[in-house]
């Protein structure tokens, strides 16, 4: 009985707070997007633009990474969803948010440097804990690729966390 | 070339489905498919109880009768004999036996349970005003034991820990003993309703073959519940899985109008010391 | 629409790059399929249940992926890659992403 008082406490509290940060972290994802879609923009293909490695322009390796993880109220419908089979909606949400979060992410490290543009786009998706009992699921996703920075705009240039990495590139 | 980032639109890897209505879908479908598993599983188990030999149920149920606290004595012998002597009218068969037990307390019961083993307690002996009820009541008992109720609702507790722990993943072993060591042979009391009809069927069959007429056997569910209601503490559980005690009279005076049994006959009083013992 | 996993397409020209395109779904199996899975994980062999599984969802992800460069106004998505993860027991993730252009006509 006490069990099921806590599975029911547990269900309406993941289903409250879960939709709350989520419809939360949509609104963020919008607004973010809304301002970097023009500020940096994102190919997922290497080829530079024509003018890609001329003496002017400089490279970057930049990421973005988040982890995210899926309320009582989603896993619970999740588990219940494994048993007749079909898309497992809940889950979905999850890892649209959370790839679109370190895409963000990515964007603003580039944004930093000065970036107007990053090319060749990888993404990696990696689950935490992998739906093992009595966890959460949680995922993360990292997205990097390879910011192209005009050489006037390097004046503008700060240290990041990636400052080693970004070292190392440079003199690679 | 040209190079910009549209505005992709929302929705295309994600849906708008409101998470409730999904959650009421799935567990509609789950209630549904247990429905449906848990009668296939019922079925299954009351067929294949038959292939049981008896013999198995009365060493399952050795170390459990040896726990419960019963008297050995005259009355034990009374009820025994007069078990026996039921036990030919309902022609039990040859390779079942049976063992009365006496528990000298206040509950108004009396059960049968695996093995042919029957309880009756001191408050049901005490409620009976004469030999005709009790025999009745022992008669409902062994058409329990012959139609072999305890094994099939062992059977059936078997199979629903089984299927419950697939579902759950806990540890499959030794659910036979959990399923017994629960409440031990208390649980098997939970007979259907089904199951307590035949048994009073046989059992009126019974008492009219043995004593030429129904008279106080038909009246029996009455006077139970009168002595129910008398003690207010003893817990009703010789009434709660059983149909309605209304119901079960109106069923016997329907049955003993289709034979056309006598329902008035001359009562056979329950012997002088049994009486004297039950009042002290 | 025109899909490859290659940055160009020989004999045309791209004329406007319009960015990142995704397609995901997660997807699951009911659990009969799955217990007859564990069993077959005895004996070996081609699990035919989570191929097919496996299968679907990479179809619903590229469909998904399209429907993001048609609604973006796109022709082509060059350069698609796929990737899978398990994100809860029995169920597949599976993600592919490119990028969405305006090819010339040929």
């Amino acid at each position: 009985m006490i069990e099921f008082v806590t599975f029911l406490v547990l269900m309406a509290l993941g289903y409250g707070f879960g939709q709350y940060a989520e419809r939360k972290h949509y609104r963020s994802i919008l607004e973010r997007e809304k301002r970097f879609r023009s500020e940096v923009l994102v190919f997922q293909t290497g080829v530079p633009p024509e003018q890609g490695q001329g003496q002017d322009q400089d490279v970057r390796l930049v990421m973005g990474s988040v982890v995210i993880s899926v309320d009582y109220f989603k896993r619970f419908l999740a588990g219940l969803r494994a048993l007749f089979g079909g898309r497992v909606k809940s889950y979905e949400s999850l890892l649209d948010r959370a790839r679109r979060e370190a895409v963000l992410r990515m964007q603003q490290e580039a944004s930093k440097l000065g970036a107007g543009m990053v090319i060749n786009l990888r993404m990696e998706t990696a689950s935490i804990s992998k739906g093992e009992e009595k966890t959460v699921g949680s995922v993360e996703v990292l997205a990097y690729g390879t910011a192209i920075i005009t050489r006037d705009a390097r004046s503008r240039f700060e240290p990041t966390r990636f400052g080693r990495a970004t070292e190392l590139f440079e003199r690679a | 070339m040209q190079y910009e980032n549209p505005e992709i639109p929302e929705g295309i890897n994600t849906s708008n489905e409101h998470p409730l209505k999904e959650l009421v879908w799935l567990l509609g479908g789950v209630v549904l498919v247990s429905v449906i598993v848990g009668l296939f599983l019922v079925f299954a188990t009351n067929l294949s109880i038959a292939l049981v030999p008896f013999s198995y149920e009365q060493e399952i149920a050795a170390p459990f009768v040896a726990e419960l606290e019963h008297e050995e004595g005259e009355i034990s012998a009374y009820l025994q004999a007069l078990a026996e002597d039921m036990s030919t009218w309902l022609d039990l068969p040859s390779d079942m036996s049976l063992q009365m037990h006496y528990i000298d307390e206040e509950t108004v019961n009396a059960f049968a349970t695996l093995g042919g083993h029957i309880f009756i307690y001191r408050g049901l002996v005490q409620a009976m005003p004469s030999e005709n009820a009790l025999a009745m009541v022992v008669a409902h008992e062994i058409a329990h034991i012959k139609q072999r109720d305890p094994i099939a609702s062992l059977g059936r507790g078997v199979v629903f820990m089984i299927a419950w722990s697939l579902v759950t993943g806990a540890s499959g072993s030794d659910i036979g003993g959990q399923a017994l060591g629960q409440g031990g042979l208390l649980t098997l009391l939970s007979f259907s309703r089904d199951q307590e009809r035949a048994a009073d069927q046989e059992a009126i069959k019974a008492v009219e073959q043995r004593y030429g007429h129904i008279a106080g056997a038909s009246a029996l569910f009455e006077q139970l519940e009168k002595a129910q209601q008398g003690s207010a503490d003893a817990v009703p559980q010789f009434f709660s899985s059983h149909p309605l005690n209304e119901d079960r009279s109106v069923d016997i005076e329907q049955l003993a109008d289709a034979h056309a049994w006598q329902t008035a006959g001359e009562l056979t009083p329950l012997p002088g010391f049994v009486s004297r013992r039950v009042a002290e | 629409m025109l899909v490859t996993n290659i940055e160009t397409v020989p004999g045309r020209q791209v004329i406007k790059h319009l960015g990142l395109v995704q397609g995901s779904t997660v997807r699951a199996k009911h659990i009969g399929r799955d217990i007859l899975a564990s069993l077959k994980n005895v004996f070996g062999g081609e699990l035919k249940a989570y191929t097919e599984l496996l299968q679907e969802s990479r179809d619903e992800a590229l469909d998904r992926l399209q429907q993001q460069a048609r609604a973006i106004g796109a022709n082509a998505v060059l350069n698609v890659r796929f990737s899978t993860s398990s994100v809860a027991q029995g169920a597949a993730e599976l993600f592919a992403y490119g990028t969405a252009v305006v090819l010339d006509e040929e």
